[in-house]
C-alpha cells in the first residue's frame, strides 16, 4: 500500500499536520556499523491519551475521516518488525507525539527508499507556517528547517518559482532520485 | 556547511517577489491522507510543483489536506480560482494529469473535462 519508505515518511508528517502540530521534526538516518535504517517524526500536536494510542496501534482508527481506516501506522509497524527492526510510539495529551521507526538496512524485504527528494520538497514547500526540520543523513545529507530557510530567502514564498527550483535542485543533488 | 547550503539555495533563488498565499490567483490542494499517498499524491504534488517552477508560475499555490471522503477517487486535486465560487474536482489523477491540468485549466482557463469528479460551489 505505501511502497516505499519515503511514503511512510508523509502519511507520518500528515498524521502530525492533522494532529494540529506547529512543529514537526524528521530525521531519517543511516548507520553503517549496525546495518539500520531510521525514521523519526517529532510533533507538539494535540497527541493522544492512552485509549486512542491503543485503538491506532491496532489500525482502523482514524481522526481523518469516515473514509479512512487508519492503516498507516500499523503498516509501518508491520514493515518494520518484518525487517528486523523496530517501531515505537509514545504520545502525551496536550504535548505530541513521536514515531519511530527502524529497519535492517540490508533486509531483502526492504521497501525502497523512493524519491526522497521530491517527499522532502513536498513537506518543506506545503508546511505553510508550521515550522518543520529534516535531518537526513544516508550516504547524502540534507539538514534544514523551514525557519532558517526562509530567513535566508528574506521572506520569499518557499513555492515561488526560483526558490523551488533551487531546492529542487539542491535536493536532487543531496539524496539523489529515486533511492 | 549548513549555512552554506543555505546561501546556495539562496543564490540560485535569485530575487523572487514574497507571495502570500491570500494573493495567490489559483491554489491547489491535494488529498493527502494515507488512501491518497498509496494511491500516488506524493506524485502528483511533486509535477504541479515541478509545473510551477517549469513554467514559472509566481500566482499559484499548492497546499495539501487529508482525507476528503473521496476515497475511491484519490489522488484528488481541487482546483480554486480567485474569484470564482466554483470549485474544480479532478479525480485518479496521475503525475501527466496534474501537468495538463496546469496547462489548460491553471494557465488556460479551461478546465479539463475528462478529469473532473465534482464541482463544487
Amino acid at each position: 500500500m505505501l511502497e516505499s519508505l519515503d511514503l511512510h515518511l508523509l502519511d507520518l508528517v500528515q498524521n502530525a499536520r492533522e494532529a494540529g502540530a506547529r512543529r514537526i521534526a524528521i530525521r531519517w538516518t543511516c548507520d553503517e556499523a549496525s546495518d539500520e535504517v531510521a525514521l523519526e517524526v517529532v510533533d507538539d500536536g494535540r497527541g493522544m491519551d492512552a485509549d486512542t494510542l491503543a485503538a491506532v496501534e491496532r489500525g482502523f482508527y482514524s481522526t481523518k475521516g469516515q473514509r479512512s481506516v487508519g492503516l498507516g501506522i500499523p503498516l509501518l509497524r508491520q514493515t518494520a518488525e518484518h525487517c528486523d527492526g523496530r517501531f515505537s510510539i509514545s504520545s502525551r495529551l496536550g504535548e505530541g507525539t513521536t514515531v519511530r521507526a527502524s529497519f535492517r538496512r540490508s533486509h531483502i524485504d526492504l521497501p525502497p527508499f523512493g524519491d526522497v527528494a521530491a517527499t522532502f520538497l513536498s513537506i518543506l514547500v506545503t508546511s505553510e507556517d508550521r515550522w518543520v526540520s529534516i535531518l537526513y543523513r544516508c550516504g547524502g545529507e540534507v539538514d534544514l528547517d523551514t525557519a532558517e530557510l526562509r530567513e535566508t530567502l528574506g521572506g520569499a514564498s518557499l513555492q515561488s518559482p526560483g526558490v523551488l527550483r533551487a531546492l529542487q535542485e539542491f535536493l536532487v543533488e543531496r539524496v539523489g532520485r529515486e533511492g | 556547511m549548513k549555512l552554506e547550503d543555505l546561501r546556495k539555495i539562496r543564490e540560485r533563488a535569485a530575487k523572487e517577489i514574497a507571495l502570500r498565499q491570500g494573493d495567490a490567483r489559483v491554489r491547489l490542494v491535494v488529498g493527502m491522507g494515507t488512501s491518497g499517498i498509496a494511491a500516488g499524491a506524493r506524485d502528483v504534488l511533486a509535477a504541479l510543483l515541478d509545473e510551477i517552477a517549469k513554467r514559472d508560475l509566481s500566482d499559484v499555490v499548492v497546499t495539501q489536506t487529508g482525507e476528503r471522503g473521496l476515497a475511491s477517487s484519490e489522488p484528488v486535486v481541487e482546483v480554486h480560482v480567485k474569484d470564482d465560487p466554483a470549485v474544480v474536482v479532478y479525480g485518479d489523477m496521475t503525475s501527466e494529469k496534474a501537468r495538463r491540468v496546469i496547462a489548460d485549466h491553471v494557465v488556460q482557463g479551461n478546465p479539463v473535462r475528462e478529469f473532473v469528479i465534482e464541482v463544487r460551489r
